[in-house]
């Protein structure tokens, strides 16, 4: 690739390296959409849906059996499950961060990872709906969530967190959804507009509504956008929120805690920027998108990594100063517990992995070093999701009573269906690459040089 | 003021097929000096089809402000009254449950639902809202017998004058043109209801 970088007027480095015109970024993005999968696709999805499969084999035991296959028990009642639900529903966050909250500071970088990004939110958010579906054991009755008439004449409790939930990861799904279609559509009008193939055109000419991109549309669709936008900002940040409300509003140690949203959001953001550093790093490579997702984004991404992780390492020590300065006995129990009692090891996996490993981003040679990067991603994944495993089975296991603890141990079941979900999740990301443009085609046309008239501004 | 609204929507308006006269461009700068003078004639039909929005155009093609957020407000609005109203008619009104001695309608526990359900609804009708102002779905077009026209989403800019214009002068238009830096100039579409 052109590596003769030169920075613009404020010392930022090109977004778009290369002197491309905007038909080869066109044919750049799309060209993979018109030729045969290659092997290394291939492996990779095969993996992918055998995994799949066999979480889906694990679950399909969970229905024909009852829950009672997993290791959830008396005390903990929330085990794996909640674990993950938590865990993937964190991961989607960062997808709506970059379409939404980034759009309105006006962060430029946005543009080339917001596709993929938003795509990764969606189905992080199908993977996360999946665990409190499943658990519910009864999983054919799942619509009696939702206040729906019905003969005993009864309503669902409004005053419920665990209902607050079903409102916001439903209303979460759907504005993302909508959010991201909307955001495909002058794209998919590309596609349209470029391909030979009657029967792609015509699944192209439906799914873009017709767009043809004349100024009146894109004054109304630029609008639009920026309600929608303004509209998932506080929508995202609602959502975590909420499901630290799960615990929060509970009493038992460990989660009564006033600092739950924020904390909570911090590290939705922080796991999920790694998930996406992960699969934009993937894919960058496998489709020799160097020219426009650069060392620039990456570096961009892991300075968010590192202010996350530091805010997430601050809220683990506030926790444990609270515990201890409340004076309250079990408080204080929970969180000694959580460091040194028998799930000591996934305590020190957690900080490791999430306030430890990240700290190498200080250094600007790290963040821009692809290995470094990535191996720090998969730490702050595992470290995330391992953060919601202490938090949720250590203040269960040991809450008030000594004669009511006990110990959680997961079965095969349990992992199968954890490592199901990672299936679930590569297998539709796969498949998005191979049918939809990963990088937002016009929105990258907007920010090349030369994209605005001289003389006028030149926004996002 | 109700028809003034309505006539807004193109989505309600009577369909029919223009012809107009229409010519490339490559580079915005020069599409922009085109629009321009060809404002200066008395134009007001005209349009301009961009890979991306091209920030400038608005002010010259005189759009005026998106009229979408009207409709997410009272929508988002709309979803914050039937949020309330629902939660309070299931809870207080239709089934009586008593749930750790809160009282029937709790008006802090109900808050995240008015608010996740204000922005469902907002969302929704922005999304549905934007098709209504932007004409969309609308599959037919002329473009779709030019090849060049349908370069429009990919890397030319389309500049299109409707001859049903009562300004549209084909001399002078192509007068203004040939001193631009535009190519392909030619009719688009046909003429009739």
């Amino acid at each position: 690739m052109n590596n003769t970088q030169t920075l613009d007027i404020l010392g930022n480095e090109p977004l778009v390296l290369g002197h491309q015109t905007r038909s080869e970024i066109t044919e750049m993005v799309a060209r993979p959409l018109d030729t045969f999968p290659n092997k290394k696709w291939f492996i990779a999805f095969l993996v992918a849906i055998s995994i799949l499969a066999m979480g889906l084999s694990c679950i399909g035991w969970t229905f024909y059996n009852g829950i009672g296959v997993w290791g959830n028990n008396n005390p903990v009642g929330w085990g794996f499950d909640i674990v993950n639900f938590v865990f993937w529903i964190g991961i989607g966050h960062a997808g709506t961060l970059i379409s939404a909250i980034l759009y309105l500071f006006r962060q430029k970088w946005r543009c080339s990872i917001n596709r993929a990004a938003e795509a990764m939110t969606i189905f992080a958010v199908m993977c996360a709906g999946l665990f409190p579906l499943i658990h519910l054991g009864r999983p054919w009755l799942a619509f009696w969530l939702f206040p729906l008439p019905n003969q005993m004449d009864l309503w669902v409790n409004f005053r419920s967190p665990l209902l607050w939930d079903v409102f916001a990861v439903s209303t979460y799904a759907t504005v993302s959804l909508l959010f991201w279609y909307m955001g495909l559509i002058p794209d998919l009008a590309t596609l349209r507009d470029r391909t030979k193939n009657k029967f792609k055109k015509t699944i192209y000419a439906i799914l873009s509504l017709g767009w043809r991109g004349s100024m009146r549309q894109w004054n109304h669709y630029e609008t639009a956008y920026m309600i929608f936008a303004g509209l998932g900002t506080p929508l995202v940040l609602s959502v975590h929120t909420i499901v630290s409300f799960d615990f929060a509003t509970s009493v038992i140690p460990g989660w009564h805690a006033t600092i739950f949203p924020p904390y909570f959001v911090a590290g939705a953001i922080f796991g999920g920027f790694a998930m996406v550093l992960l699969l934009m790093v993937l894919t960058r490579q496998f489709f020799n998108l160097q020219g426009l997702i650069t060392m620039a984004h990456f570096d961009a991404m892991n300075k968010v990594i590192l202010v996350t992780s530091l805010i997430i390492g601050y809220a683990y020590t506030t926790e444990f100063f609270t515990a201890w300065y409340s004076g309250n006995t079990f408080e204080f129990y929970a969180f000694w517990n959580r460091a040194t009692g028998p799930y000591a090891w996934s305590y020190w996996i957690m900080v490791s992995c999430n306030v430890l490993a990240p700290q190498l981003l200080w250094f600007k040679k790290f963040r821009k070093s692809i290995p470094v990067m990535f191996g720090v991603s998969i730490a702050v994944t595992i470290g995330m999701w391992f953060e919601r495993f202490v938090i949720i089975v250590t203040s269960l296991s040991r809450d008030f009573l000594p004669s009511s603890w006990g110990m959680y141990i997961p079965t095969q079941y349990d992992v199968g269906i954890l490592l199901g979900s990672f299936g679930l999740f590569f297998t539709l990301y796969l498949l998005f690459v191979r049918v939809l443009p990963v990088i937002s085609i016009s929105e990258i046309k907007g920010i090349m040089k030369h994209s605005a008239p001289v003389g006028e501004k030149d926004d996002v | 003021m109700f028809k003034k609204i309505l006539s807004k929507i193109p989505f309600l308006q009577k369909k029919k097929t223009y012809k107009g006269l229409a010519c490339q461009f490559g580079e915005p700068t020069h599409l922009l000096e085109s629009v321009k003078d060809l404002k200066e004639l008395g134009l007001s039909n005209i349009e301009v089809y961009t890979p991306y929005p091209v920030h400038g155009l608005e002010k010259v093609l005189d759009l005026p402000r998106s009229q979408v957020p009207w409709i997410s407000l009272i929508a988002g609005l709309i979803g914050f009254v039937v949020a309330v109203a629902m939660q309070w008619w299931m809870s207080a009104v239709s089934y009586k449950i008593n749930v750790g001695g809160k009282p029937l309608f709790s008006g802090p526990a109900f808050v995240p639902i008015m608010f996740e359900v204000t922005v469902l609804f907002a969302a929704l009708a922005t999304f549905v809202g934007l098709w209504v102002f932007c004409g969309l779905p609308k599959f037919a077009s002329p473009f779709e017998n030019d090849e060049r026209a349908l370069r429009s989403t990919n890397d030319e800019f389309t500049l299109y004058v409707c001859t049903s214009d009562p300004q549209f002068d084909e001399s002078k238009i192509r007068n203004v043109l040939s001193s631009k830096k535009c190519f392909n100039i030619r009719y688009l579409g046909e003429e009739g209801e």
